[in-house]
């Protein structure tokens, strides 16, 4: 028999975490989810228990307290559960959530749902980025932090923001050879005008200056204003050509470097992970400082859909912070709904939360519009670049596509397969839709008129026999 | 970008984007209208299969005949690739019933020239390797269907339409008609006012609402299709697989119960497309209810338990709309001049070059090749209570 | 290369016990609470598979389990993601294998 929840949260970051504790302690019956084998999300990312800690960083202790109260919080934990579906129920007013992984029930009721799914890595198509040896910037400090890995020996670091410096400062420590960091965005002048938002992050400038100085200490060149170029290898990343770019992120002629490396490691900001938002039918709008596409939502961060909540990175992207924040609101509102927390209770606690969350979206703000993803990046690609990795289609077959009338997402993923692989788009999505638009610029094509990727279950893909004995148990 | 046009087309699907294509190549100015973007509805969900054993024997011999021979052509004479193929098609029986249903339907078939073979269970190894014989008695064998590619089909109707300009108008609702003592004069959607002569209705599910914009109520019905797609295999199917329970009788649906039937093909790309449950809705959903996904995949496994590693992908539901009797809707509708319905076929696929060449003649007061009688409106157009 | 010394930005972690898992048929040293993705880029293996069309060579991207370019094959059982399966004592990987029905 499936159990029933009032809330199921589905994601153990920041966001998640704290929603569940929220929740679960005002007394609603809460359960988190999430494929990883820990909570944690990617923030607090931790190696398996097999491994043991004989030191940690000031993240991975304030990971420590976060997990230790939702340890202590009465919510129901199942772990190396993927969510690959999420249906309306027909007889309650609820929602029915599909799991798949091995010793996990297949199916959870539960009456409201925060979804907490995070982002991840804006991926950014340019000559050679297939190659083994290209990896993002979420993989290079997954490998470094939680598998004790590096991911090569010579590295090239490149894209946009700041998780650049974290990423370049880890592979340094890692003990890995960094020939250089590429940050296409010039910081100046237009950084200098947000100094005072930086000076209430006091701890965040401390880290940035942290990274900055390592990375001088070791002589490790910091370029803005230049970007990855192409990537060249016969079965392995083997020499990397950067440039200098202009304010769009266009590559200037005459101004290219070639580095011999083994690894690139790629930081274009994050894009929020909305699949299973999309597949619920949330209304979305086209934020491009919170990383694209992201649901709408209201004060106490509901969506379109009664019920249906979400918090963190996989909203809008603005950071560990503002994800805590935003778990701790939604899942304060969630205890409110149903009935745990009188009006008092919960107007106590959102009086707490506001200042905190403005704070935060202020300073999400900032690193928005700094490092905001730039329409000018599908520049990088070449005819044939692939844009959609999965089913290896290329610029020049969007653009065909294009030119025999298509305008939307929807019509060139039908005409030409992109979208259609395993990923369901995720890794493509961007840089399809901005294909389009560069192609129907004189048009004044927009995000809007481009369109998403429809999204369907599974969320991810799913082998027969699993689907064929996935039956409700009675 | 003027708003005054000889023929609208509302429904971007197989049969819209054919009777655009048929509309502009004969020199008529011509608008495409679709509440969604193009394929939105049933064709989404197509496989693009070209069947003749799901032939309806009393009315739609001679369509399928005439049809089959507008395909032959198709490639040639739209200048585009769209994955014709020949495959064949086997329908599975699975008990005594429907041996005898499935005996009686190939003489059926052989009395009109159409030779299927009724091949036990002991051969059909023969026909498709990796089906699981053990609980059937044989299947109905053709071995001259067909397949095409759907996206591929509308896309190259679209573009050519394109080329001889067309005006397509996506995401663009239909909010009322403009009729005038009994004629039609344009049509009326949020933002504009289109005028034409003649509206061809190619909308399937959505005709109904249209209709109860003109204050009809039209006798269309609509189930809820659904399917799924898998990771690309190597060469595993042969033949499109359905199955002999299609033609038996079945008690009326309660609303929101899931029926399975067969419908199995591999795509082109290698993809198999599997289905299809069919659920009684009284609103378009565009996702698959979980019993639907799990209904088609403990059919499909029974059949061809060696492809129970493999993985699905993705899923999709959309409405397919049903007249009656079954048959479709070709021909104008009485009481409102320069009105005409083309919708509601039961083998899409195979009719639509045909239906685009039909509507064009019909539209310009041609004569049609063929006597479409028996798809008239009139016959069965209006709810009777 | 497995990290051996961790500078102050980061955690530092003692390995769980050493294993040996099996790579296209080659013995290869690996440490519980490894995913096989991590396994395979310590012992100098970066191509996880050949793409369906080109035959071009993939591996790891995005390290966390949403682009389906570090699919292995694993014990048998085709298309699993390296970046999220933990390795384990006597584990079948083979890299590059096309996958039959």
């Amino acid at each position: 028999m499936s159990e029933t929840y009032e809330l199921a949260v589905i994601g153990a970051g920041p966001a998640g975490m704290e929603a569940a504790i929220a929740a679960s302690e005002a007394g609603v019956k809460t359960v988190i989810i999430d494929g990883l084998p820990r909570e944690g999300g990617q923030y607090y990312r931790k190696p398996s228990q097999a491994f043991t800690a004989s030191r940690k960083t000031v993240v991975e202790k304030e990971g420590d307290l976060l997990a230790e109260r939702l340890a202590g919080a009465p919510a129901v934990k199942i772990f190396n559960a993927l969510t690959w579906g999420i249906f309306k129920e027909e007889k309650s007013e609820g929602w029915l959530v599909g799991l798949y992984g091995p010793d996990v029930p297949k199916w959870v009721h539960a009456r409201t749902l925060v979804l907490a799914n995070g982002a991840y890595d804006t991926p950014v198509a340019f000559p050679g980025w297939t190659l083994p040896g290209v990896i993002t910037s979420g993989a290079a400090l997954i490998l470094v932090k939680s598998q004790g890995v590096a991911p090569g020996q010579r590295v090239l670091v490149t894209g946009s923001g700041p998780l650049l410096l974290s990423s370049a400062a880890h592979l340094i420590e890692a003990g890995v050879e960094v020939v250089g960091v590429c940050e296409t965005t010039r910081l100046f002048p237009k950084g200098i005008i947000y100094a005072p938002t930086m000076l209430g992050q006091l701890h965040r400038l401390q880290e940035g200056m942290q990274y900055l100085s390592l990375l001088l200490r070791k002589k490790v060149p910091y370029r803005t204003g230049w970007s990855i170029l192409e990537v060249h290898g016969k079965e392995h990343v083997e020499e990397a050509v950067i440039a200098r770019v202009d304010s769009k992120g266009i590559p200037l002629a005459g101004s290219l470097r070639t580095e011999r490396v083994d690894t690139v490691v790629c930081g274009f900001g994050l894009t929020p992970n909305t699949g299973l938002a999309r597949m619920l039918g949330c209304r979305m709008e086209y934020q491009p400082q919170k990383g694209g596409w992201v649901p709408l939502r209201d004060s106490m961060l509901q969506t379109s859909l009664p019920g249906v909540y979400m918090a963190g990175d996989g909203a809008g992207i603005c950071g560990a912070e503002n994800a805590r924040w935003e778990g701790r609101l939604a899942g304060t509102a969630i205890a409110l709904l149903t009935g745990h927390l009188s009006n008092q209770e919960a107007g106590k606690i959102i009086q707490r939360v506001g200042p905190e969350l403005a704070r935060q979206r202020r300073f999400g703000r900032l690193l928005g519009e700094l490092f905001s993803p730039n329409p000018g990046w599908i520049s990088l690609a070449r005819d044939e670049t692939l844009l959609c990795r999965c089913e290896e289609v290329g610029l020049a077959e969007v653009k065909a596509a294009v030119a025999d009338g298509a305008r939307t997402l929807g019509e060139v993923k039908m005409v030409t397969r992109a979208g259609m692989g395993n990923c369901q788009g995720r890794m493509c999505e961007r840089s399809v839709a901005g294909a389009i638009m560069q192609a129907c610029l004189a048009e004044g094509a927009t995000p809007e008129s481009v369109g998403m990727y429809s999204i369907r279950p599974p969320l991810h893909p799913l082998p027969m026999d699993f689907l064929a004995e996935a039956g409700l148990e009675e | 970008m003027s708003n005054v046009f000889d023929v609208i087309v509302i429904g971007a699907g197989y049969i819209g984007s054919s009777v655009a294509y048929h509309l502009c190549a004969a020199g008529l100015r011509t608008a495409l209208f679709d509440q969604g973007s193009m394929a939105a509805g049933a064709s989404r969900a197509s496989y693009g299969s070209i069947q003749i054993q799901d032939l309806e024997l009393s009315k739609s011999v001679e369509l399928i005949r005439l049809a089959r021979t507008r395909l032959a052509t198709l490639e040639e004479n739209l200048e585009q690739k769209v994955g014709l193929r020949r495959i064949g098609g086997l329908l599975l029986i699975e008990n005594e019933n429907q041996w005898q249903m499935m005996e009686a339907r190939l003489k059926a078939l052989h009395s009109q020239g159409i030779h299927s073979e009724l091949v036990p269970a002991a051969h059909l190894r023969e026909v498709e390797p990796r089906l699981d014989t053990s609980t059937l008695l044989g299947g109905l064998y053709h071995d001259d269907e067909g397949q095409i590619d759907p996206f591929r089909l509308i896309w190259g109707y679209l573009v050519q339409a394109r080329r001889l300009g067309l005006q397509e108008f996506y995401f663009t609702e239909v909010t009322g008609f403009d009729v005038k003592n009994g004629r039609l004069e344009g049509i009326i959607t949020p933002h504009e006012y289109y005028s034409a002569g003649r509206v061809v209705l190619c909308t399937g599910a959505y005709t109904r609402q249209l209709g109860r914009l003109l204050g009809r109520e039209w006798d269309i019905q609509y189930i809820l299709g659904q399917a799924m797609v898998t990771d690309p295999a190597e060469p595993v199917l042969h033949n499109h697989i359905s199955s002999a329970s299609f033609f038996e009788e079945t008690p009326a649906d309660q609303e929101g119960a899931v029926r399975v039937g067969l419908a199995i093909s591999q795509s082109i790309h290698g993809h198999l497309l599997l289905g299809e449950a069919m659920v009684v809705a009284d609103t378009f959903q565009s996702w698959v209810p979980n019993q639907s996904l799990q209904a088609i995949a403990g059919y499909v496994l029974r059949c061809f338990p060696s492809f129970c590693r493999l993985r699905v992908r993705r899923s999709w539901s959309a409405p397919v709309a049903y007249t009656p009797d079954w048959c479709p809707w070709l021909g104008p509708v009485p009481g409102i001049e320069g009105l005409f319905l083309a919708t509601a076929f039961r083998s899409t696929v195979v009719v639509t070059p045909l239906i685009g060449e039909l509507v064009t003649k019909l539209v310009t007061g041609g004569k049609c090749d063929l006597n479409i009688d028996n798809f008239l409106p009139e016959r069965n157009l209006d709810y009777a209570h | 290369m497995r990290i051996k010394s961790f500078g102050s930005t980061l955690p530092e972690w003692q390995r769980g016990r050493s294993i040996q898992i099996q790579v296209d048929g080659k013995a290869i040293e690996a440490f519980e609470g490894e995913t096989v993705a991590a396994a395979l880029l310590a012992s100098g293996i970066h191509t996880f598979r050949l793409s369906r069309k080109n035959k071009e060579p993939r591996g790891l991207f995005c390290g966390m389990g949403i682009c389906y370019e570090c699919l292995v094959t694993v014990n048998g059982t085709h298309a699993v993601q390296a970046c999220l399966t933990p390795v384990a004592e006597g584990m079948q990987v083979e890299t590059c294998r096309e996958w039959e029905l």
